[in-house]
């Protein structure tokens, strides 16, 4: 359904409702007890919405040379590409999730600062294009994305590891928390070389892209 | 301590009621837009469930829902004119403060960490209290007015726009999947697909 909205070139925003919609309807839900559904569903997913309350102190940094500064700060630090960017901040987020501090940063760290940072970084030699300021954009929220999904069970309390060693002993196979935690690490340390590799490619192709 | 919560959440959702309040106005106002009506009355709608959505009953959210679905089907929905920025501001507000620029970014991040780290009050009040926080001292910083304010509020909301408001209605999605007895793993693979990648 959702597919077949899209391919008929819908708006992204009917082609969900349409969707509720004739989900409810084939499962025999009546129209009316639809909308209270969909309502309530709505209401009850409000807290997904509350990035827009950063929204005005981005806007006027942004207003204010929040870019600017960025490029003036990365010029100093002639080294530092976008991928080197991502390299720190990736490093900065696991080793604060192993002491338990989770940043899940894209409304906070992302948006504000790391895009922006790296977005400077990657026009010091020369201007991008359209499709590499979203790609760099793209980047910088995935960045956070491996981070948060490697790293996460570096941390013994974390709620993710103890939902695996709860889930592990409900089905007979008891696991150890501390365990979870020790096997998380290579997988941490793997994922951390295999993304400045990454990055590293992504800084070449960023290169070669502006020498042509 | 729930109920503080609450009360908090839903101050901060009545607050983003009234952004989209002010990107109704300016999307009304922006000649140059041909749909500038329906694209008002689609932020006009998301202000009403947003300010007044919780004393409504859901039935008629739902059909608010249904009515702004059908704004975007026929198309009625679209960014128009955002004002540029004036470089000139931008370069003499760098000139000078610098730096400290990027205090209000490190204030949002950090207040919202410490919050929702050391305090009951749970991650969500942390990003909302760290963005009133950061907002306060952005403005001391760049001296920027209440104009200023609301000028870049409708505007980083109108430029955000539907896209912006889309990981609510997946996740609203898959609540209705979850009442149509669909799979929840497909209604939370769906629900998160888009999430963040819309507000970078």
């Amino acid at each position: 359904m959702i597919v077949i909205g899209f391919a008929l070139g819908l708006d992204t925003i009917a082609v969900v409702i349409i969707a509720a919609l004739v989900t409810a309807l084939v499962s025999g839900i009546d129209f009316v007890s639809f909308l209270t559904i969909l309502g309530k569903g709505f209401m009850d997913n409000r807290m997904v919405s509350l990035f827009f309350l950063t929204l005005p102190t981005i806007g006027i940094l942004e207003r204010h040379g929040l870019k600017q500064a960025a490029v003036n700060l990365i010029k100093k630090m002639k080294k530092l590409t976008p991928g080197r960017i991502f390299d720190i901040y990736l490093a900065i987020r696991e080793i604060a999730g192993a002491f338990g501090i989770s940043l899940q940063g894209h409304v906070q760290f992302i948006a504000p600062l790391i895009n922006p940072m790296a977005q400077a970084a990657g026009k010091i030699n020369s201007k991008l294009t359209a499709l590499e300021v979203d790609q760099i954009k793209g980047r910088a929220a995935a960045t956070e994305n491996f981070g948060n999904f490697f790293a996460q069970n570096l941390f013994v309390a974390s709620s993710s590891v103890l939902l695996i060693a709860s889930t592990m002993k409900s089905l007979g196979h008891p696991v150890d928390p501390n365990g979870i935690v020790l096997y998380t690490f290579p997988v941490a340390i793997i994922s951390y070389i295999l993304c400045v590799l990454y990055n590293h490619v992504f800084d070449q192709k960023l290169l070669n892209q502006q020498e042509k | 301590m729930d109920t503080l919560i609450n009360n908090i959440l839903l101050a901060f959702y009545i607050l983003i009621g009234l952004f989209f309040l002010a990107a109704a106005i300016e999307s009304w106002r922006d000649q140059s837009n041909p749909v500038r009506w329906g694209t008002g009355l689609f932020w006009l709608l998301f202000a009403i469930l947003f300010c007044c959505g919780q004393w409504l009953s859901n039935t008629i959210n739902g059909a608010i829902i249904i009515i702004i679905a059908l704004l975007s089907l026929f198309k009625q929905v679209r960014v128009g004119h955002i004002r540029d920025l004036d470089e000139k501001v931008a370069q003499q507000t760098v000139k000078r403060i610098g730096n400290w620029i990027f205090l209000p970014s490190i204030f949002l991040a950090v207040l919202a960490l410490l919050i929702a780290q050391f305090t009951n009050l749970g991650g969500q009040v942390g990003i909302g209290v760290a963005a009133i926080v950061s907002l306060i001292c952005a403005q001391i910083l760049t001296k920027a007015n209440v104009k200023i304010v609301y000028e870049d509020t409708q505007r980083m909301v109108r430029s955000v726009g539907s896209a912006g408001i889309l990981p609510q209605l997946l996740a609203t999605l898959g609540v209705v999947f979850t009442a149509s007895g669909v799979g929840q793993v497909t209604a939370k693979a769906i629900s998160g697909l888009f999430l963040l990648e819309i507000i970078c």
